[in-house]
């Protein structure tokens, strides 16, 4: 996330989102996995997702937009209350955004509590 | 030890959109299982292999199945957890076990009792990313995620809503050939255009209707020439893909771009050789890439090929109506399209019988990870004359 970005997105309230990055090689990735696809190493850290592209959007029965994002070069699952079209430049945050904010804020779910996975889920014995 | 595996005989349940109280899952699967094996000619304690697929069937796992069936002893046991792809991977292991003589019967089953209840916990629990990341958005169901693909589809192949209602009036057509599907009224191009949107562009009649009901294959190994009067059907090759990508790519390619290409050169023969084909058709642009990624159709002739070989049924394609028309029923909807391929080849398709049909394809996908399915698989089968 840019600085402008982040800013943005503390002063609406909402949650900064992130993606996950392989502490050996720097592959980013959305959702968190357990091993890096592409070197095998198991220790990450959290990336601020920062400003994203929207490359397709729907809307749901009731209004919902429902986008894939690009994001760091990842494709993410987002959502907004408010428009969105093709090629907007949005703000991806970690928790449900303003429909009002300019750019966009959109929803990436589960991003906002990515953290340093080398000691926790995948912890063995000491 | 044997050369050549075959199905003997094939059975599905009567398909209902609300199912009464008293049906079960165990006892759909039990009841497609035993249909099954009295169309193959065999006795249930000829039964000495049983693989089971279903969302639904917990607490029971499939030795629970096979013991309250009165099945057994068995000498080869299975679940397979994969939706969409699990009737052709346990077709897979099955098709072994009797090549190496591990077994000499197996009935391959799946279904689920797919009230609106269970279609809710299935798809809020699916898996770990969809509880964390797809239902808060919130969104329910893969209907987004598949509105999202068909747009990179559409945009991809230059496709309009209208190329995609060929499929859909297509399999309506068949589906009104068959007595089990759940929707068999004639849809027209302009109905399905007239629709409801669920998820632009998708629309109602790109979505499957969830359905109660269970599909069940018996293999065995080939008799003597003449044996099985011309209602057994060869497996030629069954081959799998998981994870060709790290779903971060546009969707539209699926497992089978490798899986296929195995098949046909382990078959010996390619798509240009099937008589009829049944693809995994939770959407109509999943039903394109597959035939696409099998080679049935070549993606730049794609709105040619929907609109005068899939639009016509020139191209038999999902010839029971598929899960569109015919109906979902859960972990069965792998299964629908290996029980059609096997009628119509064994030549037991009534009034949607494809004439002279010798060769057919059946594929898989399914187990959305994050934004699309993450398995494929194909199975190549030929009827035994
Ligand atoms: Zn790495």
């Amino acid at each position: 996330m840019s600085g402008t970005s982040r800013a943005e997105a503390a002063a609406s309230g909402a949650l900064p989102a992130f993606l996950q990055s392989c502490l050996a090689c720097a592959t980013v990735v959305f959702p968190p996995r357990l091993a890096c696809r592409s070197c095998g190493d198991d220790r990450f850290e959290p990336v601020p997702a920062g400003p994203g592209v929207v490359e397709q959007v729907t809307e749901l029965p009731g209004g919902l937009r429902i986008a894939s994002v690009r994001a760091r070069g990842v494709l993410v699952v987002c959502s907004s209350t408010g428009a969105l079209a093709e090629g907007d430049s949005v703000t991806v945050i970690g928790s449900p955004g303003d429909p009002a904010a300019v750019p966009a804020q959109v929803y990436l779910p589960g991003s906002a509590h990515i953290h340093n996975s080398a000691h926790t889920e995948n912890e063995g014995t000491p | 030890m044997s050369d050549s595996v075959v199905i003997a005989g094939a059975a599905e349940t009567p398909y209902t959109r609300h199912p009464e109280p008293r049906v079960t899952t165990a006892g759909l699967l039990v009841r497609a299982a035993r249909e099954a094996v009295a169309a193959a000619g065999l006795r249930w304690s000829d039964v000495d292999g049983l693989g089971v697929s279903s969302f639904t069937l917990g607490p029971d796992h499939a030795v629970d199945l096979a013991w309250r069936a009165g099945l057994g002893p068995l000498r080869w046991l299975m679940e397979d957890t994969n939706g969409g792809a699990s009737a052709l991977n346990m077709l897979q292991h099955a098709e072994l076990a009797i090549r190496s003589g591990q077994a000499s019967t197996i009935v391959l089953v799946s279904g689920d009792r797919m009230d609106a209840a269970a279609f809710r916990m299935l798809v809020e629990h699916y898996n770990r990313s969809t509880e964390d990341h797809l239902v808060p958005l919130p969104a329910t169901g893969p209907n987004a995620l598949f509105a999202l693909l068909t747009q990179r589809q559409m945009t991809a192949l230059g496709l309009t809503r209208r190329d995609y209602g060929r499929i859909a009036t297509a399999q309506r057509e068949w589906a009104g050939r068959n007595p089990g599907a759940v929707y068999r009224t004639p849809l027209t191009l302009e109905e399905y255009l007239d629709a409801p949107l669920v998820a632009p562009p998708l629309g109602r009649y790109d979505c499957v209707p969830p359905v109660s009901g269970a599909d069940a294959v018996v293999l065995t190994a080939a008799g003597p020439p003449g044996a099985e009067g011309g209602r057994a059907v060869r497996v030629l090759a069954v081959e799998t893909t998981t994870g060709i990508d790290d779903q971060d790519g546009d969707g539209l390619t699926t497992g089978l771009v490798q899986a296929a290409p195995r098949a046909w050169e382990r078959a010996g023969l390619g798509a240009s050789d099937m008589h009829v084909f049944s693809v995994y058709d939770d959407y109509p642009a999943m039903a394109l890439a597959q035939l696409i990624d099998l080679g049935a159709i070549a993606a730049p002739d794609a709105a040619r090929d929907l609109a005068e070989r899939i639009g016509t049924r020139r191209l038999p394609v999902n010839t029971a109506g598929g899960q569109l028309s015919a109906g979902q029923a859960g972990a069965a909807a792998g299964m629908h399209g290996v029980v059609e391929t096997y009628r119509q080849l064994a030549g037991i398709a009534g009034e949607r019988q494809v004439p002279d049909a010798r060769f057919g394809v059946v594929t898989g996908y399914g187990m959305v990870l994050y934004r699309y399915g993450s398995c494929a698989n194909v199975a190549v089968l030929e009827a035994v004359r």
